[in-house]
């Protein structure tokens, strides 16, 4: 056993010395490269009991403690999260120990991975961890969602959050797209256009057309007051926006700077995605699509 | 009495990476639920109270304030409010962590005791030689008499079960089996039977074998309670209740087995009735000076009703005996 444990407690050390290996073995991080109680970033100052660098450009942070998550890990959390770094948190617990659900609740919900340790035994992962720059993403409260959406943005959040942010994205954009396109149907059905003098009406096929060519007939030629229902064109204009960020799945990061944008990036189409959800969702209620 | 200690201090905010840990601190053991309590603390608050170092060379030695110098630490805190003395003798050094920590808080006997053991024996060098008593360790100490007791206990207990203790102590209080107080009554009892009755118990490794069993009979519940200890030693003490000590070495012998015989079947088969009849004379001898005390013309009716009780259960008790 290392001989360089300050502050851990000499009966967790050996808790540690197994995690070490554990993850050696599933991340394929050598032994040699994982540091003990030191800081991970020269902005955060809390020191994790091991940390080392992981192949998909994370730092693999291990806390080996008692509790499934504290105040100290909740901070350290938040300074991650606001500084946007990679960072992939596991809390590993002596087994059995004592259980705490709120304890867990938090970790989980604050995207900590939470591993089981019994000594001389195989751990058990009870929750994997989600990359810190992405647990940060304002999640949509599903139960502003009618129930027939909400397993959907369950997924789409788990998606997300599960290391898959482009997908996560894209599931969110396909409701808007299915709401969309009912939508359109539905002005079609009603002769909801515009009159622009000779131009006649729309006529595309409103299922499997082109999503940008639907939103950007909707944006331009829905009459709102034919259908009854008032659906701002601020909104419609979102929408013909998020056509063009749905089409840009893009390569693969291959840079730790890469991901860190690309991270960014989906943060900020996810929380735009979920909220134009929610919007049109409740500006076309009446219509009852 | 310390020595040679400046009482003169000063307060500064010295750097937590210059601090190191003072190896004569007795409170080796930190419960790691307390400490992570205590980072979450100074994590909000802060450091409220300053620890104390003494300054050795470019570096400074703790005196006081361990857990705070590890949470400061872990959280990466850069500096730490500290009131630097001089740096003492070892032996002073040992006498002050126990004197401030003694006044402060309940310590685990065990790391006491292995603190305990350098303090005597430095003690004795200074003192020529000769063994400090326990009313002189007491005193330089702070520790109580009966603590420095049970510290002694716990030091001529076989290296094994000081670990077993160690490790028991890691865990929290309601997962802790084989405790400091199980073995200080174990070794009690032993002790007690090792005088009165040698010959159950002649030397280390019968003792060591007769620990082994008792050991197994306290994890199988077979003896529940480490109280039941105390009865061990009142029946090696037999005599003293009229109990033919054949009988009494007979079922201690049993208990020191392999088997399911416990502490209470031992006590009862035994002296349990002598003990008994003893208490009851002890209490009725106390109630006839009591009313021998007592004057007649106080008596009341409710006194008067259970006088005569008492003597319906006496007189019942003497009619059945003829």
């Amino acid at each position: 056993m290392s001989a360089t444990y300050t502050v851990l407690d000499p009966s967790l050390r050996d808790y540690a010395e197994e995690a070490k290996a554990y993850f050696s073995v599933n991340w394929g991080i050598p032994k040699s490269k994982f540091t003990i109680e030191a800081a991970m970033d020269k902005t955060v100052a809390y020191k994790p009991t091991l940390h080392a660098p992981a192949a998909d450009h994370h730092v693999l942070c291990i806390e080996v403690c008692q509790s499934y998550f504290t105040e100290s890990l909740n901070a350290f959390v938040l300074d991650c999260k606001n500084r946007r770094l990679l960072v992939k948190l596991f809390v590993v617990v002596p087994s059995p120990g004592k259980f705490d659900s709120e304890d867990l609740r938090r970790a989980t919900d604050n995207g900590v991975g939470v591993l089981q340790l019994q000594l001389g035994s195989s751990p058990v992962c009870v929750r994997n961890a989600v990359s810190l720059s992405l647990a940060g993403v304002t999640r949509p409260v599903v139960k502003e969602f009618p129930a027939r959406y909400r397993h959907a943005v369950n997924a789409a959040l788990q998606t997300f959050l599960d290391g898959n942010p482009v997908d996560g994205c894209l599931d969110l954009y396909k409701q808007v797209e299915a709401l969309t396109r009912r939508l359109a149907k539905r002005a079609a059905k009603q002769q909801a256009w515009k009159n622009l003098g000779s131009e006649p009406a729309p006529k595309l096929k409103w299922s499997n057309a082109n999503w940008a060519n639907v939103a950007d007939t909707l944006y331009k030629r829905l009459d709102d007051q034919k259908l009854n229902c008032q659906i701002p064109i601020s909104l419609l204009g979102r929408i013909v926006g998020a056509t063009d960020h749905r089409n840009k799945k893009g390569h693969l990061p291959d840079t730790k700077a890469q991901l860190i944008k690309r991270d960014a990036s989906c943060r900020t189409h996810f929380e735009s995605a979920a909220e134009l959800l929610k919007d049109l969702i409740a500006v076309t209620k009446p219509l009852n699509l | 009495m310390l020595t040679d200690i400046s009482t003169s201090e000063r307060l500064e905010h010295i750097k937590v990476e210059l601090i190191d840990r003072n190896e004569e601190n007795p409170r080796i053991l930190f419960r790691q639920s307390e400490m992570e309590r205590l980072m979450d603390s100074i994590g909000t608050y802060g450091i409220q109270v300053p620890i104390s170092v003494y300054k050795d060379g470019r570096r400074f030695v703790l005196i006081d304030g361990e857990r705070r110098w590890r949470c400061a630490t872990k959280l990466g805190l850069k500096t730490l409010p500290a009131l630097i003395q001089a740096k003492p003798s070892r032996l002073d050094n040992l006498l002050l962590m126990f004197n401030i920590h003694a006044l402060r808080e309940q310590w685990d006997y065990m790391t006491i005791a292995m603190k305990l053991q350098p303090v005597m024996d430095l003690l004795q060098h200074g003192a020529g030689g000769r063994r400090p008593t326990e009313r002189e360790v007491s005193v330089r100490t702070g520790l109580s008499r009966a603590t420095i007791r049970r510290c002694r206990y716990l030091l001529a207990l076989p290296e094994k079960y000081r670990e077993v203790i160690l490790r028991e102590l890691s865990k929290p209080k309601s997962q802790q089996k084989l405790t400091e107080d199980f073995f200080i009554e174990m070794e009690r009892s032993l002790t007690a039977v090792q005088k009165s009755m040698p010959e159950l118990l002649q030397d280390e490794h019968e003792k060591e074998a007769i620990r082994q069993v008792l050991i197994d009979k306290y994890k199988r519940d077979v003896i529940p309670s480490r109280i039941h200890f105390r009865k061990i030693a009142r029946i090696a003490r037999a005599d003293k209740v009229a109990v033919e000590k054949n009988k009494a070495e007979g079922v201690l012998a049993r208990l020191f087995q392999k088997n399911d015989y416990s502490i209470e079947k031992a006590y009862d088969d035994s002296v349990s009735e002598a003990y008994l009849e003893r208490d009851l004379v002890t209490r009725i001898n106390s109630v006839i000076d009591d009313l021998r005390a007592f004057d007649p013309a106080e008596v009341d009716d409710t006194l008067r009703e259970h006088l005569k009780e008492l003597i319906r259960e006496a007189t019942a008790i003497l009619e059945q005996e003829q």
